[in-house]
């Protein structure tokens, strides 16, 4: 008896302190933080500076980091004949897509944020597009590529990046240029959306171009063995050994085709080699990748703010002790097309900062800049570009290449042992 | 007459006895009703997200808590609800409703056919056959290309946070109801007697596998309808975040810290300990996971009475938790 | 030539699955009881490996003992600090129990060393043998003769000395055991830290074939368990056998599905053999518990 009685008193103090924290939970209140201040305008992102992408998290900050400096030293943002600073609010999504999408929900509710730039990576562009278009504040991203992300009808998110289905474009026009040019093609992509475009992309251009595709195959984003596909991949012996992926697969993968003996005459990635742990991690087996790009120092643009592509890859070089790479200069470009769209509004209100985005057509160290009626930029043609003896050159296209592209790759037998 | 009412008493969740426990419940049921009309919108979405989990809790508390069939794969479901919402609003252009009855109906149905065998299994088989296929399904979503593989989905914008509020409520609220209709049916007492001695309750006659699979299916059915409404919430869903495993413990362990085999209990767990973790989230951004799993392996350690029977059998009170503790050591 | 390639792949990469399984099979079988967070153990023997390599240039081979003492000390000190309250209770609480262990080791583990993948690059990375157009990685091949010595090891540990013929009668009849005076609590946490220790060499031969990252354990737990399952519960021959054959199903599996679906074929074959032959190809050495109650 005196047991069944302690029994329900438990019971009762259990759903008593549910009550009382359901109490709680009503009664207390919750300050939302502030604002910034009336000189400084903050642009707020979230970043995958952790987790399996965060190697381009990191660039992708440093390129908004390299952003925020150089223009807080030469003449701030203009509005409208007022100055202003720029300030960065970044968190860090974990390279996790959702996660990504509540922190741009967090920038936008709690603190405030009226401009926004892109997190890295398609999927997490994806998931938090939805955000900046539930609450009409425009993105601006430099990261996601994959034209699904613009299909959807959305009027406030922009790229200013070429599309997914270009990246390979580049190495293909290289590789075609060679004598005797390769003849057969084996792709190997992520199965997340941006990789699967690419490689489509790339499999339809270089069938159009007469080569064969010999396999065409997915893997899991986040594989830690390949073992399996190359192997299949290299019973059929292919010329070329595309891989369509983020910087962990394609640095997977060189090593798998080191182990297992799979030679083909060229390598190219679509993320990976202009990485620069790419080289740090393979050592000489980085050497005669091919990589497709967005943006490399050799290319002919220039503007008012950061000079000539050169000019913009010594200055961030002096900063940040490393030279940038496309994902460091497509991020500075992100916000730049934000900044050049607040002057020409001369505005902070997100609703004429995205009038003015629409509109923009302006030509930068990064390239043109202008989007298509769903957002995209279809106007800057990717380039491509290649390791060899141990330094990143390009080599397409071929106004910009100082060199010819190695080829074909030298087997790895023939190779100085790592 | 008495020993036999208290006998009788110990057997049936004591919630049916406490009519103070439903005035209580009901005076929170209004207080939560008005947290959004307040115009908080951090307080709904933590709230959201507890009720997401306290259902989830309950319905465990189905399968674990009255059959005692410790379940360790119940995020599956609630994946599996998020990913048939997700499809069918996104990929086929169905409205909310019928693609939130479908991610409660989907669910089921698996749980039906997969429980006809893994449900012959006990014990430690049984509870790493259900977290091995929770596991497999979250690869499943997360490799097949007409789900969006590992870029996930995104769904249509939906209305304005306190819309999800009120409908998660209401499945929270369905899945207490749903307990306590059960707990006082045929299905139910068949399933306390599986739990203490499936043996002999098939021998009395009750056919045991029919009313597993049932208990497993509408764990199933109200642990999808969370997964489907937090589907069309987030907006977004990727397969390691709606299929997360560390989530089964999480669930588990409040259904035993508010009383497994209750009504209200695993609601009250879930408020506990969700409540903590969001606390803890919110002070320590770094550390808020780790400190959590050290208040889980605590609470584990200490259960109060609940360490000789899944159901009070009246053995609370320190004196026989130190007595349990003595006979469960080595 | 390519299902020949495709079964050495499938061999070498097994050896290591079996020494994975090994432990875990290992507390299973003596202490009954189910380590979920056996992956975890793997993986913090995969980091020692990886900060050994990466900080002082260790050799990831000789790494090995290093982490197997390691996690011999954790595993000690867990099994005495916290199981040994509990191995008597519900299979529920010891389940949550090492399910919150888990929990605590992977959570710690991302805060430490965030969620970023990481792969030891030895310099004889890239070395093969090659018979014709077969190739046989110098590196998976010396995880596969590793992974075969330590289970020897440990069947003549288990076989030959005092503490393991010990360990193998508390399993047998504790109650007997504990009549000539064998300590309980000592033997289940040296068996618990042995179980441990072996997970931490397989983690440290995963780092070398694999990157790795803080939440890997969870596949290496579900994949012992279906090896276990497989090969009998506390049944060293069982495991290596299970181990080979699941790194078959890897490889095949990976090249007929795609190589996404590993864990999902590996639960696939697990259901089959749970419902068909529970107690695994060999059968079970110690009784355990039974899968069917």
């Amino acid at each position: 008896m005196a047991a069944t009685r302690s029994a329900y008193t438990r019971r009762e103090f259990l759903r008593l302190t549910g009550a009382g924290l359901g109490g709680l939970v009503v009664l207390s209140a919750c300050g939302s933080s502030g604002s910034g201040s009336s000189t400084t305008v903050t642009f707020g992102a979230a970043v995958s500076l952790t987790g399996s992408l965060s190697q381009e998290g990191g660039l992708t900050k440093d390129g908004y980091t390299f952003y925020k400096d150089w223009v807080n030293a030469h003449g701030g943002l203009n509005v409208g004949g007022k100055t202003y600073q720029i300030d960065l609010k970044l968190y860090d999504d974990q390279s996790n897509p959702t996660q990504s999408a509540q922190l741009f929900q967090k920038l936008i509710s709690e603190d405030k944020i009226n401009h926004l730039l892109g997190p890295y990576g398609t999927d997490a562009t994806l998931q938090s597009a939805v955000i900046s278009e539930k609450y009409q504040i425009p993105m601006v991203e430099g990261n996601g590529a994959a034209t699904s992300i613009f299909s959807k009808g959305y009027k406030y998110i922009f790229g200013v990046l070429t599309p997914a289905p270009q990246y390979l474009k580049g190495v293909i026009d290289a590789l075609l240029e060679a004598n005797p040019a390769p003849k057969t093609l084996a792709i190997i992509s992520d199965n997340d959306d941006f990789s699967v475009e690419v490689g489509k992309g790339v499999a339809d251009y270089a069938t159009s171009k007469g080569m064969q595709v010999v396999a065409d195959q997915q893997i899991p984003a986040t594989s830690t063995d390949v073992t399996s596909v190359l192997t299949g991949i290299k019973a059929k012996n292919p010329d070329v050994l595309l891989g369509s992926g983020h910087f962990n697969t394609s640095v997977l993968i060189m090593k798998t085709c080191r182990s297992i003996g799979l030679s083909a005459k060229a390598y190219g990635f679509s993320v990976g080699p202009s990485v620069p742990d790419f080289k740090t991690s393979l050592g000489d087996a980085a050497n005669d990748v091919f990589g497709g790009t967005q943006w490399t120092k050799d290319l002919s643009y220039q503007d008012a703010l950061f000079g000539t592509a050169q000019d913009f890859n010594d200055n961030f070089n002096k900063q940040f002790k490393y030279e940038p790479d496309y994902h460091v200069a497509e991020s500075t470009a992100a916000c730049y097309a934000l900044h050049l769209a607040i002057e020409a509004a001369k505005s902070l209100d997100p609703q004429k900062v995205r009038d003015a985005l629409v509109s923009l057509d302006a030509m930068t160290f990064y390239g043109q800049i202008k989007f298509d009626s769903t957002g995209k930029n279809i106007y800057k043609p990717m380039a491509a570009e290649q390791w060899q003896n141990g330094t990143k050159v390009t080599v397409w296209p071929q106004a910009a290449a100082k060199v010819k592209p190695a080829y074909p790759a030298p087997p790895w037998d023939k190779r100085p042992s790592a | 007459m008495g020993a036999n009412a208290s006998r009788r008493r110990s057997l049936l969740p004591p919630i049916t006895s406490r009519s103070l426990g439903w005035v209580l419940s009901v005076l929170v049921l209004i207080l939560l009703v008005a947290v959004p009309l307040n115009g908080d919108d951090y307080w709904v979405r933590v709230l959201t997200g507890i009720f997401a989990v306290a259902v989830m809790a309950e319905g465990w508390n189905i399968i674990g808590g009255f059959t005692g069939y410790a379940a360790f794969g119940q995020v599956g479901w609630f994946g599996l609800g998020a990913y048939t919402v997700g499809v069918a609003m996104s990929r086929w252009g169905w409205p909310f409703w019928p693609s939130l009855i479908a991610a409660g109906l989907l669910p089921a149905v698996v749980a039906a056919l997969i429980g006809v065998p893994i449900l012959r299994l006990r014990g430690h088989y049984f509870a790493i056959a259900t977290l091995a296929f929770g596991i497999a399904l979250g690869e499943l979503a997360n490799n097949l290309r007409y789900v969006g593989a590992s870029s996930g989905i995104s769904l249509p914008i939906g209305p304005p946070f306190a819309f999800f509020y009120y409908v998660m409520l209401a499945v929270l609220v369905l899945a207490v109801v749903a307990t306590w209709l059960i707990a006082r049916s045929r299905l139910g007492y068949a399933l306390v007697a599986i739990r203490e001695n499936e043996q002999a309750a098939a021998v009395l006659g009750v056919n045991t596998a029919l009313y597993k699979t049932a208990a497993f299916a509408i764990s199933a059915l109200l642990t999808g309808l969370a997964g489907g409404v937090q589907a069309y919430w987030s907006t977004s869903i990727y397969a390691p975040t709606v299929f997360d495993i560390t989530r089964n413990v999480d669930l588990i362990v409040m259904a035993l810290l508010g009383g497994a085999g209750t009504v209200l209990g695993p609601v009250v767990g879930a408020f506990l300990l969700d409540g903590l973790n969001e606390q803890l989230t919110g002070a320590f951004l770094q550390w808020h996971a780790v400190i959590f799993g050290a208040v889980v392996l605590l609470i584990v350690l200490f259960l109060p009475g609940g360490l000789g029977g899944l159901v009070a059998q009246g053995r609370t009170g320190v004196r026989n938790f130190l007595r349990d503790l003595k006979a469960f050591r080595v | 030539m390519l299902t020949v390639q495709q079964i050495i792949n499938g061999l070498l990469l097994g050896g290591v699955l079996a020494l994975v399984a090994l432990g875990f099979s290992l507390v299973w079988g003596i202490l009954n009881i189910i380590n979920i967070a056996h992956g975890s153990f793997v993986m913090i023997g995969a980091f020692v490996t990886y900060w050994l390599f990466d900080l002082f240039g260790v050799d990831p081979f000789l790494s090995i003992p290093i982490s197997m003492m390691v996690l011999f000390v954790l595993g000690y000190a867990i099994q005495r600090g916290i199981i040994n309250w509990v191995v008597r209770a519900p299979a529920l609480i010891t389940l949550l129990l090492t399910f919150g262990l888990d929990l605590l080791l992977s959570s710690l583990a991302l805060l430490w060393w965030k969620a970023d993948v990481r792969s030891v690059n030895p310099s004889y990375g890239g070395s093969r043998i090659q018979f014709g157009t077969l190739v046989v990685p110098y590196v998976q091949l010396s995880t596969l003769i590793l992974a075969l010595a330590i289970t020897a090891l440990l069947w003549l540990f288990l076989a030959r000395t005092r503490l393991g013929q010990a360990i193998r009668a508390t399993a047998y009849d504790h109650t007997g055991a504990k009549v000539v005076g064998i300590s309980l609590g000592s033997i289940y946490a040296v068996t618990f830290g042995i179980g441990a220790a072996i997970a931490g060499a397989a983690g440290s031969l995963v780092a070398v074939v694999r990157p790795i990252s803080p939440t890997m354990g969870a596949s290496y737990t579900v994949l012992a368990f279906a090896i276990c399952i497989l090969g009998g519960l506390g049944n060293v021959a069982g495991a290596l056998i299970g181990g080979l054959i699941f790194g078959l199903v890897d490889v095949f599996g990976a090249a007929w599905f795609g190589a996404g679906y590993a864990d999902a074929v590996v639960f696939a074959i697990l259901l089959v053999i749970l419902l068909l032959r529970p107690q695994g190809i060999l059968g079970r050495e110690y009784s355990g518990g039974t899968a069917e109650g």
